[in-house]
């Protein structure tokens, strides 16, 4: 679940930089908000704001624990500074996909599919073994994030363009480093593809949002 | 048999209006109102709305009123049409 010492650094620039588009995508739906005062743009601004917290408190949270040379082995020991940080940025984040979560369910079609794969998904955490050794908070993010990409790629079966595209693959990256990193103890190399997908899946985002911006 | 209308948020019912407005130029009420598909009294509710907001300018010609849309009309069409991609690359409606 934690990363590697030596990947630390990186880590946390990795974190940096993905807080940073999502502050970014923010802006853009704040902007957007301003002019035409639609719930849904404000739901997109306040999960991106969200969610960009919490991936600058995670960073700051891996730059200290690099900085004071600790030991995630202090895990048994209680909590400590480090513990709250990781608490943070998991409560953010759940917070904010729930947000996108619920502005996908507000359209009737997708209720149902966000409501069918959380069940399906629930009965597959109790019955699996995945949850004898995985943080019920990333399960959490892994479950949202699912119902996220199912209603993206509904929407795209429906209506194809070039920009949903690219927000599917990015929501499909980003599921798919949080995935590895719920089966990544003990093996450095899941958790860090895992976190080389998150950095990708945002990058594409800012891909996506550039074009927009320049509106072609 | 006409299906079921789909729900129009409030500001794709201002662009609505402003699009009738912006296509045709100064414009009477009976055109904007076929043109955006609304009652009388919606209408008048909503263009009283953007009369004050700066959207469109109301002038009286002879015994009817015309609109013509400004320039901060025009942006807000802009702004609506790119936040219209925007939530659609999320798969939502605005």
């Amino acid at each position: 679940m934690f990363p590697p010492r030596w990947f630390l650094p990186y880590d946390a620039a990795f974190q940096l930089i993905t807080g940073l588009v999502a502050l970014a995508v923010a802006v853009y739906a704040l902007q957007g908000y301003r002019w035409v005062k639609e719930r849904t743009l404000y739901a997109l601004f306040l999960a991106f704001t969200l969610l960009s917290v919490a991936l600058l408190v995670n960073s700051i949270t891996l730059s200290y624990t690099y900085l004071v040379d600790m030991s995630f082995a202090h895990h048994a020991q209680g909590m400590c500074g480090v513990d709250i940080g990781f608490w943070v940025y998991y409560l953010i984040s759940a917070l904010a996909f729930l947000i996108l979560v619920y502005a996908y369910a507000s359209r009737l079609q997708d209720a149902s599919i966000a409501l069918a794969s959380m069940l399906i998904l629930g009965q597959r955490a109790v019955g699996g073994s995945i949850v004898g050794f995985a943080p019920y908070m990333e399960l959490v993010l892994v479950a949202l994030l699912v119902i996220i990409v199912l209603a993206q790629v509904f929407h795209l079966m429906a209506k194809r363009s070039w920009y949903s595209i690219g927000v599917t693959a990015s929501f499909s990256l980003v599921l798919a480093s949080h995935v590895l990193i719920l089966f990544s103890p003990g093996e450095d190399t899941i958790h860090v593809v895992g976190r080389v997908f998150e950095l990708a899946g945002f990058l594409t985002l800012l891909g996506v949002l550039y074009l927009l911006r320049r509106g072609r | 048999m006409k299906g079921p209308q789909k729900y129009r948020s409030k500001g794709r019912i201002f662009a609505d209006i402003l699009r009738a407005v912006a296509e045709d130029g100064p414009v009477k009420v009976t055109h904007v109102l076929y043109k955006a598909n609304l009652s009388h009294d919606r209408l008048t509710k909503y263009l009283q709305q953007l009369e004050e907001s700066g959207l469109i300018l109301r002038e009286n010609d002879g015994d009817r009123d015309t609109y013509t849309i400004t320039d901060k009309g025009t942006r807000f069409i802009a702004e609506f049409r790119k936040m219209e991609e925007f939530a659609d690359a999320f798969g939502l409606d605005i």
